[in-house]
C-alpha cells in the first residue's frame, strides 16, 4: 500500500500541569508527547550570556535513553536552534522533553511536529513554525508519505525533511538507503507539498484553541 | 488580515507618515519583531491587536511562564535577603530584586525585616532581558503604597494559573467574579505573573476561599 498524505492527525495541548507548555501529536499510531519548560533558570555551566540554552531530551517508548535517542535529540536541537529566537531570553534555559508514546514509523518527523506544537503552547518566541514530513521509496520506485513501521521494513530508502512555514525552506534533511538523485528530489517535492497541508492543519488546530480560550470573541 | 497569527506570519503596519517625519517611532509589544519598513513579524501564536493612531502593535497570546515587563503588578515570594535588598521569586527565569528601601515610609533606620517565604505584592520598576528585574512597593504615580507591600494579615491562599487567564481576571466584570460575588465575600489580588491571592479573615472562610480557588482553576485551559 502506498500513501500520498499524512495519516490522520490528532493534536492536544496543555496535558501536563507542571511544565510551561506541552502538546501531544499523533499521526495514525505514531504518538509523541512533548513538554517545554522555560525560559527558566539555567545551570551555570550551560549559561550563555547572549542567548538561551536549548536543551532537548528524547525519551523512548520502552527502555532507557540510548545512542539513538541522543542522536534524535541532537537532530531536534540543531533544527529548532535556527528558528527559536534564543537571543530574546539570554542566560536562561529552554528545556524540551519529547516522550515517544508509540512508534509506528516516521517518528523523526512527528518528534519535530510535537516539539513545534509544545513550543507554540509554551509561547516560546520563534521565527517560523517547523513541520516535519517523512517518506519512503519502495522496491518499485514508488513514494509513500508518512510510512508506518511495517511499510518501512520493505523500504529501499527513507527520507525525512523539516520545513519552516514562512519560506518552506529545508531546515533538516536525512536519508537512509539506496536512492538516485532524481528520487531524492521527487521525495523532497512530495514531502514539501505535504508540509504545506500539515501547516494548515496546525494553523486550524491553533485557531480552535484560541477560540476556546476566548469564548466571548 | 486573519484574526490569528502563528510565528513567522507577517503583520502589515500600514504606516501613515506625517510630512517631515522620516523615522516614525513605533511600539511593537510582546510577540512582534520588526520585519521591514512596513511590516512586523509575529513570534507567537495569538490574536494580533493594533492601535494605528498611537502606533502600537502587539499579539495577545497565552502562556504559563512569566517574562517581566516594566510597570506590571506581580506577586512574589522572598527567597533570599541581604542588607541592601531582597531576592523575590516572581515565577520568571530569574529572581527579581526588591530594594529594602522600596517601601512607603521606610528610612535607612526603619527598614522592614522580612523573612524568607514572605509574600509580596509589588510593581516591576525596571525590566530588561539582560538584567534581573527590579521591584518596588511604592506606586511611582502617587509615591504611596497603594496596596503594594507585604501580604501578612489574615489567611492568605495563593494559586497559580496561566498568564492569559490572569490578564482576563484583572477585569472586575469577568463572569467568574460576577458569579462568585453572588455567593461569597472575599478579597483578591490578581497579579499578571500567573498568581492570584485570596484572603479571608477566619479559618472557616478559608474553606470558602479554597472553593473560590477551585472555581478559578476550572476556568484555566
Amino acid at each position: 500500500m502506498t500513501t500520498d498524505s499524512i495519516r490522520p492527525i490528532d493534536i492536544s495541548y496543555n496535558l501536563l500541569s507542571r511544565v510551561d507548555g506541552s502538546a501531544k501529536f499523533s499521526a495514525g499510531n505514531s504518538t509523541v508527547l512533548c513538554s517545554v519548560t522555560g525560559p527558566a533558570d539555567v545551570r551555570i555551566r550551560d549559561e550563555k550570556l547572549d542567548k538561551a540554552t536549548l536543551d532537548v531530551i528524547v525519551r523512548p517508548a520502552v527502555g532507557v535513553t540510548a545512542t539513538k535517542e541522543t542522536s534524535l535529540a541532537y537532530m531536534l536541537r540543531t533544527t529548532f536552534e535556527t528558528v527559536i529566537l534564543l537571543s530574546h531570553h539570554p542566560r536562561t534555559q529552554i528545556q524540551v522533553v519529547a516522550q515517544i508514546i508509540s512508534d509506528d514509523g516516521s517518528i523523526i518527523s512527528h518528534l519535530i511536529n510535537a516539539t513545534t506544537m509544545a513550543l507554540l503552547d509554551a509561547g516560546i518566541p520563534m521565527k517560523a513554525v517547523v513541520v516535519g514530513v517523512g517518506c519512503l521509496v519502495d522496491d518499485k520506485g514508488k513514494i509513500s508519505i508518512d510510512p508506518t513501521a511495517d511499510e518501512v521494513e520493505k523500504a529501499v530508502s527513507t527520507h525525512n525533511f523539516a520545513f519552516d512555514s514562512v519560506s518552506l525552506a529545508v531546515l533538516y534533511s536525512e536519508s537512509t538507503g539506496v536512492f538516485t538523485e532524481e528520487q531524492y528530489f521527487q521525495c523532497f517535492e512530495a514531502c514539501k507539498s505535504c508540509a504545506e497541508q500539515l501547516h494548515n492543519t496546525i494553523r486550524k488546530s491553533v485557531q480552535a484553541r484560541i477560540d476556546y480560550e476566548n469564548p466571548q470573541q | 488580515m486573519s484574526s490569528y497569527v502563528l510565528p513567522g506570519d507577517s503583520i502589515p503596519l500600514n504606516l501613515i507618515l506625517l510630512p517631515g517625519e522620516p523615522d516614525p517611532k513605533l511600539i511593537l509589544g510582546p510577540g512582534l519583531i520588526r520585519q521591514d519598513e512596513d511590516s512586523a513579524m509575529s513570534t507567537k501564536a495569538g490574536i494580533p491587536h493594533s492601535n494605528e493612531t498611537e502606533r502600537k502593535w502587539f499579539v495577545e497570546s497565552n502562556q504559563r511562564r512569566y517574562v517581566p515587563s516594566a510597570g506590571e503588578d506581580v506577586l512574589g515570594i522572598i527567597t533570599a535577603k541581604t542588607s541592601e535588598y531582597y531576592r523575590v521569586d516572581i515565577g520568571a527565569a530569574h529572581a527579581a530584586v526588591l530594594d529594602s528601601l522600596a517601601f512607603e515610609g521606610v528610612t535607612r533606620r526603619s527598614k522592614p525585616n522580612l523573612k524568607v517565604g514572605t509574600l509580596i505584592y509589588a510593581q516591576i520598576s525596571e525590566a530588561n532581558k539582560d538584567i534581573d528585574a527590579e521591584l518596588t512597593c511604592i506606586n511611582p504615580a502617587t509615591n504611596r503604597a497603594d496596596g503594594y507591600g507585604v501580604l501578612d494579615k489574615g489567611y492568605i491562599y495563593m494559586i497559580k494559573c496561566s498568564l492569559g487567564l490572569c490578564r482576563r481576571l484583572r477585569n472586575e466584570e469577568h463572569p467568574i467574579w460576577t458569579r462568585l460575588r453572588q455567593k461569597y465575600k472575599f478579597e483578591v489580588i490578581v497579579a499578571v505573573n500567573g498568581r492570584i491571592c485570596l484572603k479571608s479573615n477566619s479559618a472557616r472562610a478559608t474553606i470558602e476561599t479554597i472553593e473560590i480557588a477551585n472555581a478559578i482553576k476550572e476556568h484555566d485551559v
